[in-house]
């Protein structure tokens, strides 16, 4: 997955021209996303809304612009920030960041607004189509916290720490991928690679079907009190999932929590960092 | 003469021990009192070292032609039993020939010795095992080669020449029966047509029962067929030009595998186990000399088609088997020139290329037992609620690979001569390409129940297995392989030398197509949701490993060469080790990395004597320890574990007398008594099984007439139990034993 990162941002680099003309140019617009779940705290109300992202990034100095969905004078409507810093990691992929950002609309024009601590996370698997890993941007509106991401957000740096009365084991491997429902307040999570003991074999996926998930002030909590999850569509009515409680932090990407098990509590933490090598 | 008589009361202590034999070189006729060789054939190890290859800074063992047929030395394989730290066991069959020199040595695809028979490179190790009719000479060359051989001999080189028509006419005759119902016989014409001119043809026909038997069909499973056909022509119409056309086919038929469970103590096994292989090869050397210069041109076609078919549980088991069908060509063609600048400065350069394609199918037959045990009853454990069962008792994961190799490599040394000092500095470049297409398929499938409460049980689901999956992977590799050596000529000693050494050497990078079955099974569990899906190039690619050596050596002979001694300490550093691993997390699937790091150091002695005209002695000890510095196999750290498969000594000494009559019927007889021995022998990364040092008693009565020579030979005369191969599948762990007691006679006839 890594080295797919890494070639894409190679090959976008190449598709956006970088090239050094004297002065900045936007090289190319690229809509990342269209289903993103905008979560804004107005007022002290959490409001939730679909939308799309879209990037574009300059060059030869590399600095970006991004819009989002925001909601603005009580309407959700795309909300474009400016001259945003761009740095890419090879775990997190594109970094867009500003410590005060001004809101415009899409034609530049000011908004009235600031926001700050604005990030953006973008990991991309296919510069052709777009297709993107994870979407994760969060940002400080009025004192209150914006996050927005795609539906689905992936983990790729986790942890599961399985104790029985035999020992403890921890598995590293392990993706987790949380498919939301906003609307019918659902979500399912697929479990690949995981392993709960030395000996035992590796899962390639394990699905929790859809279970309850709830809006925080930073993300969800997905609960289920007992949830039969399936393999390969197959029930595993052996491996019953009882006491599942997980904190989605979509601000920072992360997530952690615990369930039970086969009589075993499996503790697991997760970042949607790629596992691989700093730079 | 002080220094004469010093070596001399050197040598008493070893002679006290028990051996050497006098080196008695090479001459027209077999009858004659040896002299010493001249080669008038052109070798590669002339053309690259100089003629002189003992006296050279490297550890060699350079057999000819007589002491090949008194000792019965036709192969590489059984010249290694009188080398130190040489060791080539003989195990499974003749695709599974593995060479370990000093520690160092592979069961996966590069070997870490080179292999050159008549000048020809034999590029694939799969190939390595064979017999040939009338050796001329053989060369076991110890430490890195690779400034000048290039890949794949990072352990050394072993050289392997046929009886020259130009320097050898007549007619020979071979007849030999021995135990198990082995019989060989081989037949060699060798003719000067012109002065200028000499053609040779030989053949040989060898056949064995076996000494094992499969208790499951009462059959003898390691029986043998071998025959094989040479034809040279070597051409030197004056003193400028020299050609030499070698062309030779072989042909092998043999059950092979003779693996005993351990449980039970015995062979059995129900399904086929055979290999059958045919190869065909020319090789065609072309020197130009002219005064100080001179250059040479090696250039080889090959070609190779040979079938494994397994029972790969080894076990009256349906499990599965496997069958691995390789089809290979290959081309090279080696350049070199030499010359010389005054009577220091000479030197050495070259280029090398080849290119070999190879199209490989490997299927796999799961078959009832495999099916449950491996893949029903590990899915079941994990949901029995939801089992399931195969559609069919049998199915086929199919694999097929394409295999394009090729390389390029120029390579130079220079030699300066100051006083007695030699100082030699080479460098090679070489670059390398390999590609691997594959296609693996599979289409079955299987029905998964629902056990409900009432203990009966519902269809939930059908699944069908499509794998249909292509990959074209390619990597590319460079290397610089630097050697450094200083000779140091003991010219009061007469033909006496000490050396040092620093070399590189390095065993190509590639692709281990035997993981594809371990990547297709997890495939299979993968999609039922055990199992990990593995990127196939991570799984079965590798790069190259590299070695550094560093040797200090002597090699010492008496003014009448009656004599001599070579002596050789060494230290190997070994990075980016070509291994298996256990992915992290798991405890089936296994992936092919360059994951470790390994050391090994010791000592290599060799020692000939010919006490008298009649009486001789000779023997050879290596002792090497070799450990993995670094190496995790994603189970169990095995720092400082023994590396397995290499003997930590080689031990062989022999000794033996000669009556002269000189009668019509009977000019001599000799009488040779030997031993050999070999161990400690780790099998696995772990230490935790091993072989324990075993010695094989031999002796033999000779009869030479002047047409004629007649062998009376026993092998293992104290019938040791020892065992050659070590190794665990599916759990199950299998033993091959070593040969026991032989007895037998050689006859051979000289016109």
């Amino acid at each position: 997955m890594i080295k797919k990162l890494l070639s894409a941002m190679a090959v976008i680099a190449l598709v956006l021209n970088v090239a050094s003309c004297g002065h900045d140019e936007p090289e190319q617009y690229q809509t990342f996303g269209n289903k993103v779940i905008a979560h804004q705290n107005v007022g002290g109300e959490m409001m939730t809304s679909a939308g799309r992202v879209s990037v574009k990034i300059y060059s030869p100095t590399p600095h970006a612009d991004l819009t989002i969905p925001m909601m603005v004078n009580g309407a959700w409507r795309q909300v474009m920030f400016t001259d945003l810093t761009v740095t890419m990691s090879n775990t997190e992929g594109y970094i867009l960041s500003s410590n005060s950002a001004v809101a415009c609309d899409e034609s530049g024009k000011s908004l009235g607004f600031n926001v700050s601590s604005l990030s953006a996370k973008i990991q991309i698997t296919n510069p052709t189509s777009a297709e993107h890993e994870n979407i994760v941007i969060s940002c400080v509106v009025d004192s209150r916290l914006y996050f927005a991401s795609l539906d689905k957000i992936t983990h790729h740096k986790t942890s599961t720490v399985t104790s029985s009365p035999m020992g403890s084991y921890t598995c590293q491997d392990a993706i987790y991928t949380f498919n939301i429902d906003a609307d019918k307040k659902t979500a399912s999570i697929v479990i690949n690679n995981i392993k709960f003991a030395e000996k035992a074999p590796v899962l390639s996926e394990i699905t929790i079907p859809a279970v309850t998930l709830t809006e925080t002030n930073d993300g969800y909590t997905v609960t289920a009190d007992e949830v039969i999850p399936t393999s390969a569509g197959v029930p595993m009515e052996n491996r019953k999932i009882t006491n599942l409680a997980l904190n989605l932090r979509i601000a920072q990407g992360t997530f952690d929590g615990m369930f039970n098990c086969m009589g075993m509590t499996c503790n697991c933490t997760g970042d949607i960092a790629f596992r691989g090598s700093e730079e | 003469m002080r220094d004469n008589a010093l070596i001399k009361a050197i040598f008493a202590a070893a002679v006290a021990l028990g051996g050497c034999s006098a080196a008695f070189a090479d001459n027209v006729n077999a009858a004659d009192v040896d002299t010493v060789m001249s080669l008038d054939e052109i070798s590669i190890t002339a053309i690259k070292q100089g003629s002189d290859i003992k006296h050279q800074s490297v550890s060699a063992v350079v057999i000819d032609r007589r002491e090949a047929e008194q000792k019965h030395l036709f192969s590489a394989k059984s010249a290694s039993e009188i080398a130190p730290n040489i060791h080539i066991p003989d195990y499974g069959s003749r695709i599974t020939s593995t060479i370990y020199v000093r520690g160092l040595g592979s069961r996966i695809d590069q070997p870490a010795v080179g292999l050159n028979v008549d000048n020809v490179p034999i590029l694939n190790k799969n190939n390595f095992d064979f017999d040939l009719a009338d050796v001329s000479r053989i060369e076991m060359i110890n430490g890195p080669q690779s400034s000048l051989f290039g890949r794949n001999t990072m352990g050394g080189v072993i050289n392997l020449y046929t009886l020259s028509p130009l320097s050898y006419q007549g007619t020979r005759l071979m007849a030999e029966y021995g135990s198990a119902n082995s019989f060989k016989v081989s037949a060699g014409h060798y003719a000067k047509i012109k002065p200028y001119l000499g053609v040779s043809a030989s053949a040989q026909y060898y056949s064995t029962d076996g000494f094992y038997t499969n208790e499951f069909n009462g059959e003898n499973c390691d029986w043998e067929r071998q025959t094989g056909a040479r034809l040279k022509v070597q051409y030197h119409p004056g003193n400028e030009w020299m050609l030499e056309n070698v062309a030779a086919i072989s042909v092998v038929r043999q059950g092979g595998y003779p693996y005993r469970y351990i449980d039970s103590g015995s062979i059995s096994y129900n399904d086929t186990c055979f290999y059958r292989r045919t190869a065909i090869s020319d090789g065609l050397t072309v020197r130009f000399n002219r005064g100080n210069f001179s250059i040479s041109g090696v250039t080889s076609l090959q070609y190779s088609d040979d079938n494994m078919t397994l029972d790969q549980d080894f076990l009256p088991l349906d499990y599965f088997t496997l069958t691995q069908a390789n089809r290979e060509f290959s081309i090279t063609e080696d350049i070199i020139a030499r010359g010389s600048v005054g009577s220091r400065y000479s030197w050495l350069g070259g280029f090398f290329g080849f290119y070999r394609h190879a199209h490989m199918d490997a299927p796999v037959t799961f078959n009832d037992y495999g099916i449950a045990s491996l893949i029903e009853e590990k899915r079941n454990n994990a949901n029995p609620t939801y089992p399931i069962v195969w559609d069919t008792r049998q199915f086929l994961l199919g694999s097929e690979f394409t295999m394009p190799n090729y390389g390029l490599a120029l390579y130079h040394q220079s030699e300066y001569r100051l006083g007695d000092f030699t100082f030699t500095l080479g460098l090679r470049g070489d670059w390398e390409h390999c590609g691997l297409r594959s296609h693996s398929f599979s289409n079955t499938g299987y029905s998964i129940m629902h056990l409900l409460p009432d203990g009966k049980s519902e269809l939930f689901r059908h699944d069908d297995i499509n794998i249909d999956d292509r990959s074209d992977l390619s990597k590319s590799f460079f290397q610089l392989l630097p050697k450094f050596s200083i000779n140091y000529s003991l010219t009061s000693l007469g033909k006496s030398s000490v050396y040092a050494s620093v070399a590189k050497g390095y065993k190509a990078g590639g692709y281990n197509t035997q993981m594809f079955s371990d990547v297709l099974q997890q495939r299979i569990m993968g999609m039922m949701g055990i199992g990990m899906n593995y990127d196939v190039d991570e799984i079965v690619g590798y790069k190259p490993e590299k070695a550094w050596t560093y040797e200090i050596g002597a090699h010492l002979e008496s003014r009448d060469a009656r004599i001599s001694s070579d002596i050789s300490l060494f230290y190997i550093s070994c990075t980016d080790q070509q291994l298996t691993v256990f992915p992290d997390g798991t405890t089936t699937g296994r992936i092919m990395t360059n994951a470790g790091k390994s050391r090994s150091m010791g000592a290599e002695v060799s020692l000939r004597a010919a006490i008298t005209d009649a009486f001789g002695v000779a023997g050879s000890y290596g002792f090497t320890d070799a450990r993995f510095v670094e190496y995790n196999n994603g189970q169990q750290d095995m720092k400082d574990k023994i590396l397995p498969y290499a003997p930590k000594n080689t031990i062989y000494g022999e000794a033996y007398y000669t009556f002269a009559l000189r009668n019509d019927y009977v000019r001599r007889i000799s009488l040779n008594v030997n031993v050999k021995a070999i161990g400690d022998i780790y099998w696995d990364e772990a230490n935790r099984n091993k072989q324990d040092m075993y010695a094989l008693l031999g002796a033999q009565v000779r009869l030479e007439g002047r047409h004629y020579s007649l062998d009376l030979w026993g092998k293992n005369l104290t019938d040791s139990d020892y065992s050659t191969f070590y190794f665990v599948s599916i759990g199950h762990g299998f033993l091959q034993q070593g040969r026991p007691r032989q007895f037998g006679a050689t006859l051979r006839c000289y016109f």
